[in-house]
């Protein structure tokens, strides 16, 4: 029996639902739920024993916006963002770049440059904490036989962001450089044909065709990447446990430690919550901008 | 016919019972856990007429990696429990490791998954629970209690109340100072029959066994979040105190006076003026805990309750080579403390009475009875596992020591004596807070070379600050 | 395609280029492979030999009873099958609604989709870290229906199958498929439904192959969020193991690394074997 002699939109608008039903039910249930009751949970300042607690009204995020540790830790999310942009975001479309002029041996390579991906985090932030130590870590042994001083790296206030990022550079490749060289595969041949009839060298072909070609899926990652920076908190909490003097505390670390540590539930999930509109407000932001563009 | 639809809701109903299947295998039950819902024990009250099987829950089980004697010491212990509680019905759960045990029991607290009785809660938790209501009041089981005359009393200030209501009861105290390494001494050039005792020998000696080429530390000092804890002893050791007690139940806090500043300071000098501890100041627990079990510190901050000889083959150590001593002292005339602390019994607020005298029962069944602790002594001394807390009760601390014939001799003795100086952790309220609010400056002051005496005593008095603005009911000038 | 062209490769200055790269990648492959090579050597070593200053490459003596300690102190077995209840469970759940949200929003074109695609897209941003404390209340006391779920797969498994990046992929895949197949397909007479499985999804099948290894190298990664849902250790996967392992137990640091090793494989053998398909599936999704 033919469905068309049915009204065709109509038809076609109930199918959509249908088909949008199960992934709406999920999403209300386990994603808005567990948000709206977030929010609500952070009105009230909460008695562990009888669920939720004493209403409270605004005085978390009060406390939240009085907090000098509360910007401490926005602070340190700006900063880890703009070191992670510098050590971190590049090397993977360089490395893309890299692997796809190679001729024999491309699939070689791009293997072996993924791989890290898949060992588990912990075993890389493990070796990394290892080779930082300043007692008897292979970073200092480096410098020693070269006759520096070795450095107390992930103790350093100062340097401590840069180190945790340095792996990132040595060890970049992974899921976004096959996104990025999956990206490169699709620029036609006829353009770099006519930029070299044109006379353009290899710089020239990489600033005007390359990078102008896969800027879409550039801006795509560098929203991911922002909103990755702002939520995390795993990483800072098994290199450094969230110091030295709080240092490497992002947002979200601070809200996880405020529940871990002192027992603060209230306060952590407000801490989140602020993470999360903030994230929000930027992303809508980023948005707003590179629409504007077109 | 095949519509859409029925296709769609064949397939939901394939995925239904896949899920359904999937969550028939999923590990425990997933019914409600008695032990937490008071209210539904109470409509199900009527029902039960026989003696019906009061169920508790509890976190007693060791780890599924843990030494075949702590295994073999739990069963031994659950089959008497058994056989004296007929009616009582155990749910026995393996609490995951960690060190965020308190929030673990705050998080199953909240969805009705906490254990009706625990014995891991510290004595120092206490009084913010007792004001929290994450502990329920046990006083009338107190009241009629066979054992409460022998029970140790170092801490009765903590887990009661000024108006005579009980919160918890002991399991066991214990005390930490510095534990000494004596072939790690020897190995640096030291004495170890020539421990020092003021800071000044400390430092001396420190300084002389500390080689990082080895490398060999003279003091493996903490600088990870929990700082707070052995600075406590320190500041004691420079003759001061963190909090003092007003008259009207608030603290003054007191680790910003001139005592308190100097143990700080001496802490800068370890590291950067003698030279004598592990350049990683904030390394984190484990690894502070390898460097001592590995024999590299020769002064460590360390429970030694918590050094065993199995623990210590795996780093090729023995057990013989570690030894304890009260804190060096800033000069002769204070007296050497140690840091005495110990784990309670409490009893979960939300389950009903039935179920709390249960594990009330059960539990100091367990820590109080003398052939129950006795059998888990000999058990202990065979398989090697090393327990030397003081128990619980005090009448048989002797009984324990003279049963434990792994610890050596020696470490025995310098328990014994360093008791006397043993000092209680102090329990105000909001206590766990005062230390993270110092974690920080604490961390400061560790990393900064040159740091002034003056920059020292401002960051302590902007923490005390801080804790006075913070829980003005806690803490008062 | 490549910047240098066949015919530059050939002349002297391209080849020079060209060899420069190669030399390059192949000075950084080591780093690359370190990682597995540290974890599996030390998987030999004795834990004294791991700790020791200064560390050795190779293990001095080769210890293979740790291996066999480590299986038999930690249920590891069991921790591997609950990885791939875990896995598999997330996988027949979230891909197929993901994929049907996707179909839908890209093909059907229901009213408010731009809205509706805010709605699932918009739960990226806030972390998984802030909602875990609220699902856990939830879970433990479902509204309505009053069930304790903690404890059980779906624990995981249910909250996991809404993840707004997959739908985020799957709708890139069929917005770049020509709207003609989906007029050819009504002319046939199909339904939307026949039209989803018999049309879209055989001409999809790279693209699954690359969403399912990312959702699988999520929900296998994983460590955090299995073990708040999960307070009894009968549930955990192998890398919930490895965290609770060396966050503090009689986990010795051999024990460590051979839960490491054993960790790694399952998802290296799942890499090879999809390898193929995942350039191909990537440029398929639609991301440039």
């Amino acid at each position: 029996m033919k469905l068309l002699s049915r009204k065709k939109s109509g038809n076609d608008q109930f199918a959509a639902w249908v088909f949008l039903l199960p992934a709406l039910l999920a999403f209300l249930i386990f994603k808005y739920y567990p948000i709206l009751l977030g929010f609500f949970i952070s009105f009230y300042e909460i008695n562990i024993v009888e669920l939720p607690g004493k209403f409270v009204g605004f005085s978390n995020y009060s406390r939240a916006f009085a907090d000098p540790d509360f910007y401490a830790a926005l602070r340190n999310n700006v900063e880890f963002w703009v070191i992670g942009l510098i050590l971190n975001f590049w090397p993977p479309i360089i490395l893309a770049l890299l692997v796809n002029e190679v001729r024999k041996g491309k699939t070689f390579f791009r293997m072996t440059y993924f791989i890290p991906a898949v060992a588990p985090s912990i075993a890389i932030l493990v070796l990394w904490k290892y080779i930082y130590s300043p007692d008897y870590g292979l970073a200092n042994a480096i410098l020693n036989y070269f006759h520096l001083p070795g450095l107390t790296w992930l103790n350093d206030v100062a340097l401590v962001k840069w180190a945790m990022y340095l792996p990132g550079l040595i060890i970049s490749g992974g899921m976004s450089m096959v996104i990025y060289m999956a990206s490169l595969n699709e620029v036609p041949k006829e353009m770099y044909e006519s930029a070299m009839i044109d006379g353009a060298g290899v710089a020239k072909r990489i600033w005007h065709i390359t990078l102008p070609f896969i800027m879409p899926i550039v801006k795509v990652m560098f929203i991911m990447d922002l909103i990755n920076r702002f939520n995390e908190a795993a990483v800072p909490l098994v290199y450094t446990g969230g110091g030295p003097v709080g240092e490497t505390t992002t947002l979200i670390l601070y809200a996880l430690k405020s529940a871990m540590n002192n027992l603060d539930y209230s306060y952590a999930i407000t801490l989140a919550n602020i993470a999360f509109v903030i994230i929000f407000i930027i992303t809508a932001l980023q948005m707003k901008l590179t629409s504007r563009e077109k | 016919m095949k519509t859409m639809l029925t296709k769609s809701v064949c397939l939901s109903a394939v995925v239904g019972v896949a899920l359904l299947t999937v969550a028939g295998c999923g590990g425990s039950k997933s019914e409600p856990n008695s032990a937490g819902k008071s209210s539904n024990t109470a409509e199900q009250g009527g029902q039960t007429e026989q003696a019906a099987k009061i169920k508790i829950k509890l976190w007693e089980k060791p780890q599924p990696d843990a030494p075949k004697g702590k295994v073999e010491a739990y069963n031994a212990m659950m089959a008497k429990v058994k056989q004296k509680f007929p009616n009582i019905e155990i749910q026995d759960e393996t609490l995951k490791p960690g060190t965020d045990y308190r929030q673990e029991y705050d998080k199953a607290l909240m969805a009705n998954e906490a254990p009706t009785g625990w014995r891991e809660l510290p004595n120092v938790d206490i009084p913010t629970r007792i004001k929290n209501g994450t502990i329920a009041d046990i006083s009338e089981f107190y009241n009629s209690w066979e054992y409460k005359d022998q029970m140790i009393d170092t801490f009765n200030e903590s887990i009661s109340t000024a108006d005579g209501k009980w919160y918890a009861v002991p399991v066991f105290s214990g005390f930490i100072n510095t534990l000494y390494n004596a072939k790690t001494i020897q190995a640096g050039g030291g004495d170890p029959e020539k421990l020092p005792e003021t800071w000044a020998e400390f430092a001396e000696m420190g300084q002389k066994i500390t080689d990082v080429g080895v490398p060999r530390f003279g003091y493996e000092i903490v600088g990870m979040d929990w700082n707070a804890w052995p600075f406590t002893a320190w500041v004691w050791s420079a003759g001061g105190e963190m909090v003092r007690p007003n008259d009207d139940g608030t603290y003054k806090i007191a680790f910003n006076e001139e005592a308190g500043v100097d143990a700080a300071v001496f802490w800068n000098e370890m590291v950067w003026k003698h030279q004598m501890t592990q350049k990683d100041t904030l390394q984190d627990w484990n690894k502070l805990q390898d460097d001592i079990m590995a024999g590299r510190a020769a002064f460590s901050w360390f429970d030694v309750s918590g050094l065993d000889q199995t623990a210590l083959d795996k780093y090729g150590q023995q057990m013989s080579d570690f030894g304890i001593m009260p804190m060096p002292v800033k000069d002769k005339s204070i007296t050497r403390p140690s840091l005495a602390g110990g784990r309670v019994i409490t009893i979960n607020p939300k389950a009903s009475k039935e179920e709390q005298k249960a594990a009330f029962d059960v539990l100091t069944y367990i820590t109080y009875d003398e052939e129950l602790l006795k059998e888990q002594w000999e058990i202990a001394a065979r398989e090697n596992i090393s327990d030397l807390n003081v128990p619980a009760r005090k009448d048989l601390y002797e009984l324990k020591l003279s049963l434990s014939t792994t610890v050596p001799e020696r470490i025995k003795q310098e328990l014994v004596a360093a008791a006397a100086g043993a000092k209680s952790e102090p329990f105000c309220p909001n206590w766990n807070d005062l230390k993270n609010a110092l974690s920080k400056p604490l961390q400061q002051i560790l990393l900064k070379k040159d740091i002034s005496r003056d920059e020292v005593k401002s960051l302590l008095d902007k923490t005390a600050d801080e804790l006075y603005a913070k829980y003005p009911d806690s803490f008062r000038k | 395609m490549s910047v240098l062209n066949e015919a530059e490769i050939k002349k002297t200055k391209g080849r020079a280029l060209h060899g420069g790269i190669i030399a390059l990648l192949l000075i950084g492959i080591p780093f690359q492979l370190f990682p597995f090579f540290w974890m599996v050597s030390n998987s030999f070593k004795t834990s004294l030999e791991i700790i020791q200053i200064p560390p050795t490459l190779l293990p001095e003596t080769w210890n293979f009873s740790g291996v066999v300690d480590t299986f038999a102190k930690y249920p590891l077995w069991e921790n591997l099958w609950n990885t791939i209840v875990l896995c598999g469970g997330v996988i027949l759940t979230q891909i197929p609604i993901s994929a049907m949200a996707a179909f839908s929003l890209s093909k059907l074109k229901p009213k408010f989709s731009k809205t509706l695609l805010l709605f699932f897209l918009g739960t990226l941003m806030i972390s998984s870290q802030a909602l875990m404390f609220p699902t856990y209340i939830m879970l433990s006391d479902l509204p309505i229906i009053h069930v304790n779920l903690l404890n059980n797969y779906l624990a995981y498994i249910l909250p996991s199958a809404s993840w707004g990046y997959m739908i985020f992929l799957f709708k890139g895949f069929f917005d770049g498929l020509p709207n003609e197949l989906m007029e050819a397909g009504k002319i046939d007479g199909a339904g939307a439904f026949r039209m989803f499985a018999q049309i879209i999804v055989p001409l999809s099948k790279p693209v699954f192959a690359v969403n399912i290894l990312q959702t699988f190298m999520a929900v296998y990664n994983d460590f955090i969020m299995p073990l708040f849902v999960f307070p009894s250790d009968k549930l955990w996967t192998i890398m919930v193991r490895i965290y609770t392992a060396q966050n503090g137990s009689f986990a010795t640091w051999n024990n460590i690394m051979v839960m490491l090793t054993v960790a790694t494989i399952p998802i290296l053998l799942l890499y090879f074997a999809v390898q193929k398909q995942l350039v191909q599936g990537i440029s398929m999704t639609g991301l440039k």
